[in-house]
């Protein structure tokens, strides 16, 4: 009979501790390989899921369905037709009616996302010294959406606002044109004035002078009286105040009767001045007056991000965490219920022999997940790609790493393999929420902001988007996280797994 | 090795003043009914459990105090294999080779191992795919791999075929001459006669801790011998028979003309019974030492100590001469 022992074999003398870690690292890849439904779901599942994402994510999806109520005729439907273009970068027009009932019923069947209700009479509004209220109206109920629709439609009100200012000043415009022409009216009676010499000339000329500088002051007036509603005009106002100022002074100076030589000739000096002083202020662009800036965005990435691409390294960061985490946490939990840490208990092998062992295995497998996930969304998604390949792997790996590390520490909790699945289920639930994948950390309460840098993902999220898209190193602070809290989870880790080995 | 061990869980106690000493190279075997605590001793001995009274002492130390090196001179082999199902037999016995830091250059080792639990033809399939008994022999192959000085068995050769385990219990021999000592729970109790000693639990006490054939006479507190007479005896009869000297326990019908009696010494006892019994008035037609397997051993010892338990006290005699356990014995 073969002897099972006859020349039994003794442990290596250096080599044991490498020979125990590597016991773990066959185990585990074993294990993996042997189960090829979970390997494709592992890197097919992850990846349509990027490429679903990818192409249906459409960021149209901001730019809201419109329509607008308004009196009929009124200028709201010229300046919406005009002005059009203007305003596709917020909202597509889906049409202008005058009942706020035909506009709520398309908002109810789904036609629109938003109905935009213009005041009656904004002129009435504006000269009683109110702004014109523009209603928007919505049936959004996610938060964020409402957050968008608030702020397209601000952005676009304040288009629509200029727009009509710009109208609006046209017309005062329009107004102060035929008020140009009195001015220059004006100089023409001053050099009548001059020219007059007598007494009988002089005083019917200072006759229509007078009426003209009366007609003129009623323009100006009511001009100023509408601009003055109007916030962006304040510089241009500026003139006409002073024109205005000027014309009572002249106004108030002049001599009812009998006007010397003299006096006829100041009076002709001082409209000559008005009316050139005028002229500038009535020679402005509308479009000027109201929108004297504009701005251009440039930005110094070296690449173009797309939202689609903008969620890429998010998305992978996320999914090596959850990866991670999973096969942490249900390894050991496996391994307590397969009864092979009634062996460890008597076995030569430390605790640290067995984490590293299964960290090692872990990390061969999440990085060629990743790697298979980042080649497949750079050459087949198209997601940019700036920095160097070294950086990014130090960064999967560190992602990898800490993962690891708190899904170990998380499995030293769990009882049964379901309670290690809802652990690595709530770890992937505050990574969605705490590390800036969805909204931005900035955005949290410092207390609650604490989760977010527990969280490995939040740290690679930065990480592989600097590389990725900025084509820089990871920032050493993102890198000196992930090794924190390899290193943190890691030790709760071996301590908890020496807590479980010792006899009880 | 143990001293008034005590093991409670939950205030309940499952194992009890438990004392023993094991020599070197011996074979121990501890037997008992379902629940008796003999995986609760194993797991005291080897150090998996600490006692709440007591001691258990290995290589000279407390069994849950020892270093590294002392441990990994211990194989364990646990009621439920520690088995990983997606791999393969020889990587599992691989796993358990490296996990006790064995060289990577250790084919043959391995192949020996295998070869002698008959697993080489299934060494490349997965253990999920392989039966109960199989998954077993793997197990103690395992646990076999590092060659252990001193090893803990918990019931290795459950599930196993008669053959198999026949083959088993002689390398364990060898083993034990080689000076490894083992100590192994069995539920074959006839497997105590591989033994050098038996330890046989009831209730998490310890019996009776001795050889396999003073197991055998301690059941019935002596030899037994079977009389065959020619006509069935009356209880007068065997009244009288029960006042002979060389009668020191029960007499139980184990027939109506055969009696079972307990003697001194079956052989001295064998030469007076003729005689003897015509005295009495009973003819013999044949007179035969019993003998006791281990199983029937095992029954009247747990039972005994059962009643006695029930009864408050030692209950030994009173059961063995009552008619109860003679028409007990009738019934089977």
């Amino acid at each position: 009979m073969n002897r099972p022992d006859g020349d039994a074999l003794r442990p290596t003398r250096l080599g044991a501790p490498v020979v125990r870690t590597w016991a773990f690292v066959r185990k585990e890849l074993a294990e993996l390989v042997r189960q090829p439904r979970m390997l494709a779901l592992l890197i097919l599942g992850p990846f349509m899921l990027l490429v679903l994402f990818g192409a249906g994510y459409s960021q149209s999806d901001l730019v809201l369905r419109a329509m607008f109520v308004g009196p009929p005729g009124s200028i709201y439907e010229d300046v919406l037709a005009t002005y059009e273009e203007d305003l596709d970068d917020f909202i597509v027009t889906k049409g202008f009616v005058d009942s706020e009932l035909v506009a709520t019923k398309a908002l109810y069947d789904g036609v629109v996302d938003v109905v935009v209700v213009f005041p009656e009479d904004p002129v009435d509004t504006v000269l009683s010294g109110e702004r014109a209220e523009i209603r928007v109206i919505h049936d959004e109920i996610d938060p964020l959406q409402q957050t968008a629709i608030w702020v397209a439609t601000k952005l676009a009100v304040q288009e629509v606002n200029a727009n009509v200012l710009s109208a609006l000043t046209g017309e005062a415009q329009d107004q102060l044109a035929p008020a140009g022409d009195m001015v220059a009216a004006l100089a023409d009676r001053a050099a009548e004035l001059e020219a007059s010499g007598t007494t009988a000339d002089a005083s019917e000329v200072a006759g229509r002078v007078d009426r003209d500088l009366a007609e003129l002051a009623t323009v100006l007036d009511g001009s100023a009286m509408v601009l003055a509603r109007l916030e962006s005009v304040d510089v241009d106002l500026e003139g006409l105040d002073d024109a205005r100022s000027s014309l009572r002074d002249i106004r108030t100076g002049m001599p009812s009767e009998d006007l010397s030589p003299e006096e006829y000739a100041a009076l002709a000096a001082d409209l000559r001045e008005f009316a050139d002083r005028f002229a500038d202020v009535t020679t402005l662009d509308p479009m000027v007056l109201t929108r004297p800036f504009e701005s251009t965005t440039e930005s110094i990435l070296p690449i173009r991000v797309d939202p689609g691409d903008y969620f890429a390294p998010s998305s992978i960061a996320l999914l090596l965490q959850h990866l991670a985490v999973t096969f942490a946490a249900l390894s050991l939990v496996r391994d307590r219920s397969t009864g092979l840490f009634e062996l460890l208990r008597i076995s030569p092998l430390s605790p640290w022999e067995i984490v590293s062992g299964k960290c090692v295995a872990f990390l061969l497998m999440g990085g060629g997940v990743a790697a298979v996930l980042l080649a497949a969304s750079t050459w087949v998604l198209g997601v940019p790609m700036a920095g160097s390949v070294g950086w990014l792997a130090l960064a999967v790996a560190l992602v990898l790493l800490a993962s690891l590390a708190l899904g170990m520490a998380l499995s030293m909790l769990s009882g049964s393999e379901s309670q290690a699945v809802q652990y690595a289920m709530l770890s992937l639930l505050a990574g969605l929420f705490f590390s800036g994948f969805v909204l931005s950390i900035d955005d949290l309460v410092p207390p609650v902001r604490t989760i977010s840098f527990l969280l490995p993902v939040t740290y690679g999220i930065r990480a592989l988007q600097d590389v990725m898209f900025r084509g820089i190193g990871p920032d050493l602070i993102d890198l000196a996280g992930l090794a924190g809290l390899s290193l943190v989870y890691g030790t709760v880790a071996v301590v908890a797994l020496r807590g479980k080995l010792r006899i009880a | 090795m143990a001293c008034d061990l005590t093991k409670e869980f939950d205030g309940r106690a499952v194992v009890r003043d438990l004392d023993l000493a094991i020599e070197d190279g011996a074979i121990v075997g501890l037997i008992g009914p379902s629940g008796c605590g003999k995986t609760t001793t194993v797991r005291l001995l080897a150090g998996l459990l600490s006692p709440s009274a007591g001691t258990a002492s290995v290589f000279g130390r407390s069994a849950t105090e020892l270093s590294g090196a002392e441990r990994a001179e211990i194989g364990y082999l646990p009621q439920t294999p520690a088995l990983f199902p997606d791999l393969s037999v020889r990587e599992n016995l691989s796993f358990h080779a490296s996990m006790y830091g064995l060289p990577l250059r250790r084919k043959r080792h391995l192949r020996r191992l295998l070869d002698w639990v008959e697993l080489t033809d299934d060494r490349r399939k997965r253990v999920r795919d392989i039966s109960g008994g199989m998954q077993r022999r793997l197990a103690l192959a395992a646990t076999l791999v590092h060659g252990p000085r001193l090893l803990f068995l918990d019931e290795p050769t459950a599930g196993i075929d008669p053959i198999l385990r026949d083959k088993f219990w002689q390398e364990f021999r060898t083993m034990s001459a080689s000076g490894r000592t083992l100590v192994i729970t069995t539920q074959y109790v006839g497997e105590a006669s591989y033994c050098d000693l038996v330890g046989l639990l009831s209730d998490g006490e310890l019996l009776m801790f001795d050889t396999p054939d003073n197991l055998r006479r301690a059941a019935f507190d002596g030899e037994v011998i079977d009389v065959t007479l020619r006509r069935p005896p009356s209880d007068t009869e065997i009244e009288r028979l029960a006042a002979l000297p060389f009668v020191i326990g029960s007499i139980e019908r184990e027939r109506h003309d055969v009696l079972r009696i307990v003697v001194s010494d079956a052989d001295a006892a064998l030469e007076l019974i003729s005689s003897a019994l015509e005295e009495v008035g009973l003819d013999v037609v044949e007179a035969a030492e019993h003998q006791v397997d281990y199983d029937e051993a095992f029954v009247r010892v747990v039972e005994r100590h059962r009643g006695a338990s029930t009864a408050g006290g030692d209950g030994v005699a009173d059961g063995a001469t009552d008619g109860a356990v003679a028409g007990r014995r009738e019934e089977r």
